[in-house]
C-alpha cells in the first residue's frame, strides 16, 4: 500500500511539472546576440504556400521566404522590375508570346529534410539549387485543379497556352495523386534546360512582367511534394507513403514551407507568432546603390552595396487590435508602428506632421499614398442588392466619403473617385464617377426608384420598405465598430437599416469566397503597377475565381477587358481601361471609399525602411541598430 | 397576568372565541421587506432604471414613429465629438463620444438593454432550472441521474466559454419565425439563460428530495393524488422562494455578463447603446484621458447591480423562514 501512495505522488508530481518539460522554451536565448526585428502583424495568417496566397497578410509573411522570378527595386519610383531568381530580363519573342528566363545558378533553397542529410560531422540537412523544373512545378500546382489556387490562377487563367487544358486534365486525378505533375504536361511553361524556363503564351499579356515578379509563383522543389504532401514519419527514421486519400495538396506547415528568400520560417503558432530566422545559404544579395530623389538625404543610401539581409531574426506577434499593438510601440517593442486612430491627433499636428514632443524622442515619420482602394462591395447575386441598380446609386449617394476619411480615418486617405487607383494610368482619364458625390434628395429618388425595382422583381411587396441590409466586416476592433456605426447612420439618412456583421479576416474570406455575403467593407491593395490589376475584379471569368466576388457580369465590360490585353503599349490601354471604369461607375457594384495614405512610425534605431508599393518581400533591407535600442531602453 | 407577558396570541389572551387568520409566507416576507429601509430604497432605485428603460422604450417607438423625433442613431454631431462633461445643455452633462452622441443620453437608453438582458436570460433560465430541479429531485431513479449528468457535464465547462461558444453557433442561425434574430440581443438573452439555470437546478433539487418526504405530500400520495399533480399542486409551489432569490441574483449576473460579451464584441450588436458597448468603446479612449464614457457605463452598472443585490439579499432573508431570527 506504501508504495502505491509513492507511485500515485510521484505520478501527481510528474503530471504537475511536465509543462516545464514539454512546453517550448522561450527563444530568448536562442537568438542571444542577434540582430532581431520586433514587430507585428494584425490579422490571421490563412496560407504559407505561394499557390494558395489570396490575400494581402498572408502575402506580406510569405514575402520572407518565397521569391519570384522577377522583383521590384526597392527604392526607385516609379516602380522598376528588376531581376530577382532570374539572371536577366527575358528574351521577348517578336510576336511577344515567348518569354524565356534564364535562371541565376547560385539559389539555394533553405536547408530541409526533404532534401536529405549531409553525411559531415555536423549531419546538417542538404540543400540544393533552383532549377527550371522547380519553376514549371510552381505554374503546375497554380494550375492544378485540387490546389485552392484563386487569385495566383485568375491572373494566368486563358493566358498561359495551355493552361486551362491542363487544369481539365488534372481534376481526373485524385487529390492525393500526384503523379499528375510527371504524367501532365503544361505546354504553357517549359524548362528548355536546367536553367532556362520559357513561358508560352495564348496571346500579347502586358502585365507577364508583372506578374513573374509576385511570389504567388514562387519554384517549389519536386522534394516537398514528394516528401511532405506524399509520405509520413515512420517512427524508426524513415517515410512511409501517406495513402492518396489522405494527403493534402497545400503546404501548410512551416517545416514544408521551402523558399529561397533571406528568412526561414522557422516558428508558426497559428493566431499568435511567427518567427523568422536569416537563412544562412541565401545567395550574395547586395543593398541598392541607386534611389529615388531624396531618398539619398534620407538616409536610404547608406549602407548602398552592403550584402543583404542586415537582420538576423524577424520576430512577428499577432496584435489583432491597434491599441495593443501601440502599447508596444510606445514601450519600445516593435521598430516601427502605424498610428491608431484614437491617439491620432496627439501624435500629429493639424498640418499632418509629427508633433516635435514625438520627434525629441528621434522618432521619425513617413507618409505614403498606398495603391489600393477600400470600398464596400454588393454581392450581386443578392436577391436585394443585385436586383435593383438604383437601390446602390441611392445607396453611394447618401454615403458622405469624405466626412468618413475625416471622422474614422483621421484624413489619411483621400477620396476613391473611381476604380483605377488616383496614381495609376487611366484614373485622370475616367474621371469622377456620377456617384461620386454626397446628393440625399438624388439619394432618396434613387431608393424610391429602387422599391419599385424590387417589388417589380416580387422581391419585396409593393409598398413595403428596403429589407435590412448586412454589411460583413473582417475585422472585430474598435475601430471597425465605428466604421460599423458610422455606415449605418450614413444609410438611415434614407430609410435603409444596416446590419454588421462583425468578423474576423478569414471567416470574412470564407463568406465572400463561398458568396455568403450581402455587402462587405474590403479594398484591394495593388499586385502590381497597372489598373487592370483593379479591373481584373469585375471581369465576369473571374467570378469562379474569386477575385470577382462581385459577381458583376457585362458583355461590355468583357469585351473591352480582352480587347485591353492584346495592347502592349499602356497609351493603347488607357482609353479602354477609363471606359470600363466608367462602366464600373455606373454600375455601383462598389461604393468607392478612399485611397489610404499610410503613416509609419519608426523607431531611431530603425534604418532603411521605405514602404514599398506592391513588393511584399522587403524586410531584407531593414537594419536595426541593436546597441541603440538597448541605448534608449529598447529590447536587447 | 398582564399583557405583555402572555405567550399567547391577544385575541386568544382576552377570552375571544374568533380565529384570526395568520400571515402566508408571502405576507409575511411582504410586510418584513416593507420595514426594512435598505431594501425598500434599492427597490426604489431598480423601479426607477425600470422606468428609465420603460422611457427608452417609447422614444425608440416615438422615434420610429414620427420624423421630428430622431433616433439616436441619428444625433451624432461630428463637431462636438469627444467632449467633455459640461453644464452647458443636458446633453452634455456627462460630455459626447467620439461620434459627439451624448454620452448621458446613450447611458440611459443603455438600461433597456441591461434590464431585458437581465429580465429575459432569467425568464429561460429560472423556469428551466425550476422545473428540471423538481423533476429531478421528485422522481428520482434515472430521471435524476440523467439531469444530474446532464448539469454536471455543463457546469464542468466553463461558463465565458460556453457562452461564447453558443454566441458563435447562435450567428449561423437565421431568425426564427423571420422575427427572432438570435445574433442580436435574443441571443445573448438564450445564451445567458442556457448557461445560467444550473445554480437554480442544483438548490430546487435539493429542495424537493427534502419535500417528498414530508408528511403532507405522503399523505397527498396516500389518498391516491397522481405524482405529477402532487408535484404541481404541493411541492413546486413551496419551492418558488428560491426561484424568486435565484431570480435577483441572476439578474445580477445576466447584467454583468452582457457587459463582458459586448466587451468581446460578442454581445448585442452594432449601434445599439449598452453599457458594455459602451465600455469596449471607452477603453481605448482611456488613452487620450476621455474618462467620461467609461465612467457612466460603469457608474450606472454599479448602482444597478448593487441595488440587486443588496435587495436579493433581503428578499432570501424575507423568503428563508430559517433566517427570521437572524
Amino acid at each position: 500500500m506504501k508504495w502505491f501512495y509513492i507511485t500515485a505522488l510521484t505520478a501527481a508530481a510528474a503530471l504537475a511539472a511536465a509543462p516545464f518539460w514539454l512546453l517550448e522554451e522561450e527563444d530568448a536565448s536562442r537568438f542571444e546576440g542577434k540582430i532581431v526585428e520586433y514587430t507585428t502583424y494584425s490579422a490571421k495568417i490563412d496560407s504559407i504556400d505561394p499557390a494558395t496566397c489570396g490575400n494581402t497578410p498572408s502575402a506580406q509573411i510569405q514575402g520572407g521566404f518565397y521569391e519570384g522570378l522577377y522583383t521590384y527595386h526597392y527604392l526607385k519610383r516609379p516602380l522598376e522590375v528588376i531581376p530577382g531568381l532570374a539572371e536577366s530580363m527575358p528574351e521577348i519573342s517578336a510576336d511577344g508570346l515567348t518569354y524565356t528566363v534564364k535562371l541565376k545558378k547560385d539559389v539555394k533553397y533553405f536547408r530541409n529534410p526533404c532534401f536529405g542529410r549531409e553525411s559531415g560531422p555536423e549531419h546538417k540537412y542538404k540543400t540544393r539549387t533552383v532549377t527550371a523544373d522547380d519553376v514549371v512545378l510552381a505554374y503546375k500546382r497554380v494550375g492544378d485543379f485540387h490546389v485552392n489556387t484563386r487569385l495566383s490562377l485568375a491572373f494566368l487563367q486563358g493566358k498561359i497556352l495551355g493552361m486551362d487544358e491542363y487544369r481539365r486534365k488534372t481534376r481526373s486525378y485524385a487529390p492525393g495523386d500526384f503523379s499528375r505533375y510527371e504524367e501532365e504536361d503544361l505546354p504553357g511553361v517549359v524548362a528548355l534546360d536546367e536553367h532556362t524556363v520559357q513561358f508560352k503564351l495564348n496571346g500579347v499579356f502586358p502585365q507577364l512582367m508583372y506578374v513573374l515578379a509576385m511570389q504567388f509563383y514562387a519554384p517549389i522543389p519536386h522534394e516537398v511534394i514528394s516528401y511532405h504532401l506524399a509520405t509520413k514519419d515512420d517512427g524508426e527514421g524513415g517515410r512511409i507513403p501517406i495513402p492518396v486519400n489522405d494527403r493534402t495538396t497545400e503546404i501548410r506547415m512551416p517545416s514544408e514551407a521551402v523558399g529561397t528568400g533571406a528568412y526561414m520560417m522557422t516558428k508558426w503558432v497559428r493566431g499568435s507568432r511567427i518567427v523568422m530566422e536569416r537563412n544562412p545559404d541565401f545567395r550574395d544579395s547586395y543593398y541598392p546603390s541607386e534611389g529615388a530623389p531624396g531618398d539619398r538625404e534620407r538616409g536610404l543610401l547608406e549602407d548602398a552595396g552592403k550584402k543583404l539581409p542586415f537582420v538576423d531574426v524577424r520576430d512577428l506577434r499577432c496584435v489583432l487590435e491597434p491599441n495593443p499593438d501601440w502599447m508596444l510601440f510606445l514601450t519600445k517593442q516593435k521598430d516601427w508602428a502605424l498610428i491608431p486612430t484614437r491617439v491620432f491627433q496627439t501624435v500629429i499636428s493639424p498640418s499632418t506632421e509629427l508633433l516635435e514632443t514625438w520627434q525629441k524622442q528621434g522618432i521619425r515619420l513617413l507618409k505614403y499614398p498606398h495603391p489600393g482602394i477600400w470600398w464596400i462591395a454588393f454581392n450581386l447575386a443578392d436577391d436585394v442588392v443585385g436586383k435593383s441598380k438604383s437601390l446602390r446609386q441611392g445607396m453611394y449617394l447618401a454615403f458622405d466619403v469624405e466626412k468618413f476619411i475625416k471622422v474614422v480615418w483621421n484624413g489619411r486617405g483621400k477620396r476613391g473617385l473611381n476604380i483605377i487607383p488616383s496614381m495609376f494610368k487611366g484614373h485622370k482619364e475616367a474621371g469622377r464617377g456620377p456617384y461620386a458625390h454626397v446628393d440625399i434628395e438624388a439619394a432618396k429618388k434613387k431608393i424610391a426608384q429602387a422599391k419599385e425595382e424590387l417589388a417589380a422583381a416580387g422581391v419585396i411587396k409593393s409598398g413595403d420598405n428596403i429589407p435590412v441590409i448586412t454589411i460583413d466586416f473582417g475585422k472585430r476592433d474598435e475601430q471597425t465598430h465605428r466604421i460599423a456605426e458610422f455606415m449605418m447612420g450614413e444609410f438611415r439618412k434614407i430609410g435603409i437599416t444596416i446590419k454588421a456583421e462583425l468578423n474576423d479576416y478569414p471567416t470574412l474570406l470564407g463568406k465572400i469566397n463561398n458568396k455568403r455575403y450581402q455587402t462587405c467593407m474590403l479594398g484591394w491593395y495593388a499586385d502590381y503597377p497597372d489598373a487592370e490589376n483593379f479591373l481584373q475584379n469585375f471581369y465576369s471569368p473571374n467570378i469562379d475565381r474569386n477575385t470577382n466576388y462581385f459577381s458583376y457580369e457585362n458583355e461590355e465590360f468583357d469585351r473591352l477587358f480582352e480587347e485591353a490585353g492584346k495592347h502592349p503599349n499602356i497609351a493603347d490601354r488607357v482609353p479602354l481601361y477609363a471606359r470600363m471604369a466608367q462602366m464600373i461607375s455606373e454600375d455601383v457594384p462598389v461604393i468607392l471609399l478612399y485611397e489610404p495614405v499610410i503613416y509609419t512610425l519608426l523607431m531611431p534605431w530603425t534604418h532603411n525602411y521605405k514602404t514599398h508599393p506592391v513588393d511584399f518581400g522587403v524586410a531584407k533591407y531593414m537594419r536595426i541598430d541593436v546597441a541603440a535600442r538597448v541605448r534608449t531602453g529598447g529590447r536587447g | 397576568m398582564t399583557p405583555e407577558h402572555t405567550t399567547l396570541p391577544p385575541q386568544q389572551a382576552d377570552g375571544g372565541d374568533h380565529l384570526v387568520s395568520g400571515r402566508s409566507l408571502w405576507g409575511d416576507a411582504r410586510r418584513r421587506i416593507m420595514r426594512d429601509p435598505w431594501a425598500m430604497i434599492c427597490l426604489g432605485i431598480i423601479v426607477l432604471y425600470a422606468l428609465i428603460a420603460i422611457g427608452g422604450v417609447c422614444y425608440e417607438l416615438a422615434a420610429e414613429h414620427y420624423d421630428d423625433v430622431p433616433a439616436f442613431e441619428e444625433t451624432s454631431d461630428y463637431d462636438n465629438t469627444n467632449r467633455h462633461p459640461s453644464l452647458e445643455s443636458p446633453r452634455f452633462y456627462l460630455g459626447t463620444d467620439w461620434a459627439g452622441k451624448s454620452v448621458l443620453y446613450k447611458t440611459l437608453l443603455g438600461v433597456k438593454v441591461s434590464l431585458t438582458v437581465g429580465f429575459m436570460a432569467n425568464i429561460v433560465a429560472i423556469p428551466l432550472g425550476v422545473i428540471l430541479g423538481a423533476i429531478a429531485g421528485f422522481y428520482g431513479k434515472w430521471i435524476d441521474t440523467l439531469i444530474v449528468w446532464l448539469f454536471s457535464t455543463l457546469a464542468s465547462i466553463p461558463g465565458i466559454m460556453l457562452l461564447i461558444a453558443l454566441r458563435y453557433a447562435f450567428e449561423e442561425i437565421p431568425p426564427i419565425f423571420g422575427i427572432i434574430d438570435l445574433a442580436g440581443v435574443p441571443g445573448v438573452c438564450v445564451a445567458l439563460g442556457v448557461v445560467s439555470w444550473i445554480g437554480t437546478c442544483r438548490l430546487v433539487r435539493a429542495e424537493v428530495m427534502k419535500i417528498r418526504e414530508l408528511d403532507y405530500v405522503i399523505a397527498a400520495r396516500a389518498i391516491g393524488t397522481p405524482k405529477f399533480i402532487i408535484m404541481l399542486r404541493h411541492v413546486i409551489p413551496n419551492v418558488l422562494h428560491l426561484a424568486i432569490i435565484n431570480f435577483s441574483l441572476g439578474f445580477v449576473w445576466a447584467v454583468k455578463s452582457e457587459v463582458i460579451l459586448s466587451y468581446l464584441g460578442l454581445g448585442v450588436p452594432v449601434g445599439v447603446p449598452s453599457w458594455g458597448n459602451m465600455i469596449n468603446a471607452a477603453r481605448t479612449d482611456l488613452f487620450m484621458g476621455r474618462w467620461w464614457e467609461l465612467t457612466a457605463a460603469v457608474g450606472a452598472m454599479f448602482f444597478l447591480v448593487l441595488a440587486l443585490n443588496i435587495f436579493g439579499d433581503r428578499l432570501r432573508d424575507s423568503l428563508d423562514p430559517k433566517l427570521r431570527n437572524v
